[in-house]
């Protein structure tokens, strides 16, 4: 097998992304949990392409897991992580600069999408989020940060201080001289 | 389940980082929005800025336009087609429909915040029913207070924007509404001239690059205190001011039914005006006029094209400029139609054939004003020349760079090959202002990743014209607190730094963060606090300074090294510290900075140097032996010496 991913290593092509994805590669949390993770799917994680791409497959798929050091890398967050990968290997290539911002911005989250990040534990979900930016998967940052709006937009300061556990550190003269310049945004019908 | 101190302190991990942040707010559809959330803390209040001022620099004019059948003919034509507005998505079934979309876009789509809003409507009469797509109030609640709004009222107008591409005429039983929104943003000020006292504080600077020039046939009797009539009188002093500035300036307008001017959120009067003169200014304007006098489709084409090659600036480049139009076309009378080679609004289709990439607005008119401002031909001053043209076509190009662009040079700049290419790869453009020698731009940008490239383009965008506003700009980006986030700053600087060495020395870096600072005229400055390797404590925030009598840089580059960036460790070596750096498999990369002593004139190298270089060299021979260390650096006096391996200062 190992023989097998040197040859095809470094080819975009799909049904070679198909037959990477068939060999398995290990991710080591932080709190020391192993999974396995299809190769193609691990590499939408720029930080795990990097280091395959140094090391070479060969030495991920036989030698010791990948550890993920980050603190956000938990068990539970890399699962989810997992799950997502395993689900999206084979998205299309997606612009994550977006050149067409307003497009981009109003496009809505798949239904699959939405039901993976619509978790009910907030620790899990910031958790995911943190450890999708340091892993580097730039889709699942974009799934996390829509998620983040969906759930901020329309709410008051006070009550997403309060949902994101967020301290307001704006001393009240400096949030009135705020809402004075911005008066003009909070306009009703 | 997780403690509510847990869950927090997971949050502080998602919310406290600005890449994360970014990534979020990038996402957040309007700018109210944005705006509003800045109001959570300071941390996002700084972040949210940045994205609202990312956007406004993106997005410089946004243009609606809509229509609605206001005869029953035209309204039962809609219907009866079977799939009336799929092509022409403008088209709405009525006056409400078109206010509640373009409030819709005020209240949810808002992507710039707006100076200036000019608003042409079409056939919408203050007696009927559709008077509520007229009231001012209903849109300018919506806006910032110093926004100013004018409104003209017309028979007919016409444009193209986001939904009509191709240009349309709200006419023959369809009324029409079109907003035409500028950007608040540096480098482009806007200002509004609507009655005596205003239009006599007009001066004649020669900072204005455009003039749109307003008249109302309803006020067109409305005479001062001493009998003049009160658009003759504007004329004549906008006259003045324009012949002062030897007419080199673009120039149009035309004559409307009405004109409202009303500025932020002051009640509305309803008082209508006798004119209104809009003066556009700024450093990052382009602007020229055209008059098209000649009479057929072909020739008018022709003009165009000469004109559009005459410009002085792109209007196709939409990446690093936004350019829109005025379009003032003429009514044909109908016994003037045989003497017409095409059809009352036919130049705009043509205007679009040339332009296809600038949106505009504008209006058909009986009386329109022009005159031919082409910067890019030498300018006949003609002080008889009669800009009242009544029987002709006329059109205002105005383009906005983006303000980082223009600062201090804007050909220079666009035609500078390498400048242009980082734009492509990043979609951001270096100043020539940032440092002038491309090559190490280019070294520094291709180590930064997008987020980090947007970032120091908000430096950037300040770091022109003078070294002390670099400074000032430099310094207020420091002083953000915006250094927590770096674990690695190198700045390289040209002129005396004094105050930059004071402005460290104040800044709260943190413990694992490491500066260093290289003025290459006079000195190289480095700075590290902390030194935790090994349990030893080399420079406590100390400075380093050596000389060199080279130019190698002319303004400020800086590399910031994200601590988001997972796994790395910079340690600062430098003198007899250098024997403390020995090989292990964690050491991945040596980069050297080297300053030639000078001694009267002569380079030469000290004796201690030598016994450093010597173990370096050692040093870099057994790490490649292993095969696992990049090594890399520069010297003053080589510009590109990447492969250098005589150093023997500062290994990092």
């Amino acid at each position: 097998m190992a023989d097998n991913a040197d040859h095809i290593d470094g080819d975009d092509n799909e049904d070679v992304r198909a037959q990477q994805n068939l060999i398995k590669i290990k991710l080591k949390s932080s709190e020391g949990g192993i999974y396995e993770c299809g190769l193609t799917a691990a590499k939408m994680s720029d930080l795990v392409k990097n280091m395959v791409e140094s090391l070479g497959t060969d030495a991920v798929v036989t030698t010791e897991p990948i550890i993920l050091g980050n603190e956000a890398v938990t068990d539970a967050a890399l699962k989810k992580i997992i799950e997502w990968v395993e689900f999206h290997w084979d998205d299309p290539p997606v612009d994550h600069d977006f050149e067409d911002e307003k497009d981009r911005r109003n496009e809505e989250l798949s239904h699959w999408d939405k039901q993976f990040i619509d978790v009910d534990d907030q620790a899990l979900l910031f958790d995911v989020i943190a450890a999708a930016n340091y892993m580097d998967i730039k889709g699942l940052v974009e799934v996390g940060a829509k998620h983040i709006c969906s759930k901020i937009r329309g709410k008051s300061c006070q009550e997403v201080r309060e949902m994101l556990k967020i301290t307001n550190d704006f001393t009240a003269e400096e949030e009135d001289a705020i809402h004075k310049e911005n008066a003009w945004i909070y306009a009703k019908d | 389940m997780k403690t509510e101190d847990t869950i927090e302190m997971e949050s502080q991990s998602v919310f406290d980082n600005h890449l994360l942040l970014e990534q979020i707010f990038r996402h957040i559809g309007s700018i109210r929005h944005l705006k509003s959330t800045s109001r959570v803390c300071k941390l996002w209040h700084n972040c949210c800025d940045r994205e609202v001022r990312h956007r406004c620099h993106r997005r410089l004019t946004h243009h609606l336009f809509y229509c609605f059948p206001v005869e029953s003919s035209v309204s039962s034509d809609l219907k009866s087609d079977d799939n009336p507005n799929d092509d022409k998505p403008f088209v709405l079934t009525d006056g409400q429909a078109v206010v509640d979309r373009i409030g819709h876009y005020y209240k949810n789509g808002l992507q710039l915040i707006p100076q200036l809003v000019v608003m042409f409507n079409a056939k919408l009469s203050r007696d009927d029913g559709s008077y509520s797509a007229l009231n001012l109030d209903t849109y300018r609640r919506f806006l910032p207070k110093e926004c100013l709004f004018i409104r003209l009222e017309n028979q007919t107008i016409i444009g193209t924007s986001d939904h009509n591409r191709s240009p349309y005429p709200a006419a023959n039983g369809l009324a029409g509404i079109s907003h035409l929104l500028m950007a608040k943003t540096s480098g482009l000020s806007i200002d509004v001239y609507y009655d005596q006292e205003i239009c006599q504080s007009l001066r004649a600077d020669p900072d204005i690059k455009c003039i749109l020039y307003y008249e109302s046939c309803k006020d067109f009797d409305r005479k001062d205190s001493a009998g003049h009539y009160m658009w003759s009188n504007c004329n004549h002093h906008m006259w003045d001011v324009m012949k002062e500035l030897k007419y080199k300036l673009a120039f149009g307008g035309t004559r409307v039914a009405a004109i409202d001017v009303s500025r932020g959120h002051e009640p509305s009067s309803e008082a209508t005006k006798p004119f209104a003169c809009v003066v556009i200014r700024g450093p990052t304007v382009s602007a020229c006029s055209i008059e098209m006098k000649t009479g057929s489709a072909e020739s008018t084409k022709r003009l165009l094209t000469e004109f559009k090659s005459r410009l002085g600036f792109d209007a196709d480049d939409h990446r690093l400029s936004t350019t829109v139009a005025f379009v003032f076309c003429r009514i044909i009378p109908y016994r003037f139609n045989r003497y017409c080679h095409f059809k009352e609004g036919e130049s705009s289709q043509l205007i679009h054939e040339v332009f296809p990439n600038v949106v505009f607005a504008g209006v058909i008119s009986v009386i329109n004003f022009g005159h031919d401002f082409w910067p890019a031909l030498p300018f006949k001053s003609d002080e008889d020349s009669n800009y009242r043209t009544t029987l002709f076509d006329s059109t205002i190009i105005i383009r906005v760079a983006l303000e980082w662009i223009s600062g201090g040079g804007c050909q220079e700049c666009l035609h500078n090959e390498l400048n242009h290419r980082i734009a492509d790869n990043y979609g951001l453009c270096s100043t020539h202002s940032l440092v002038n020698n491309g090559l190490i731009m280019e070294n520094i940008f291709k180590w930064l990743e997008i987020s980090e490239l947007i970032k120091c383009s908000d430096v950037c965008l300040k770091w022109r014209k003078s070294m002390d506003e670099v400074i000032d700009s430099y310094n207020h980006y420091l002083s953000s607190n915006r250094l927590n986030e770096f674990k690695f700053i190198i700045v390289f600087s040209k002129l005396d730094f004094n105050q930059m060495q004071e402005f460290l020395a104040n800044q709260r870096i943190p413990n694992d963060c490491t500066v260093v600072h290289i003025n290459c005229r006079n000195e190289v400055i480095g700075t590290q606090e902390v030194v935790p390797r090994s349990g030893r404590s080399v420079a406590a925030n100390h400075h380093i300074e050596y000389e060199s009598d080279f130019d190698l840089l002319s303004g400020i580059s800086t590399l910031f090294m994200s601590r988001a960036m997972p796994g790395i460790e910079v340690l600062l070596y430098r003198d007899s510290t250098i024997l403390d750096l020995k090989f292990d498999a964690q050491l991945k990369c040596i980069v050297v900075f080297h300053i030639q002593r000078s001694f009267y004139g002569h380079f030469s190298r000290l004796k201690t140097d030598s016994q450093y270089l010597e173990y370096l060299e050692q040093l870099i021979h057994d790490c490649n032996n292993n095969n696992t260390v990049a090594f890399g650096g520069v010297t003053v006096d080589r510009l590109a010496s990447a492969q250098t391996t005589h150093s023997d200062r500062d290994i990092i």
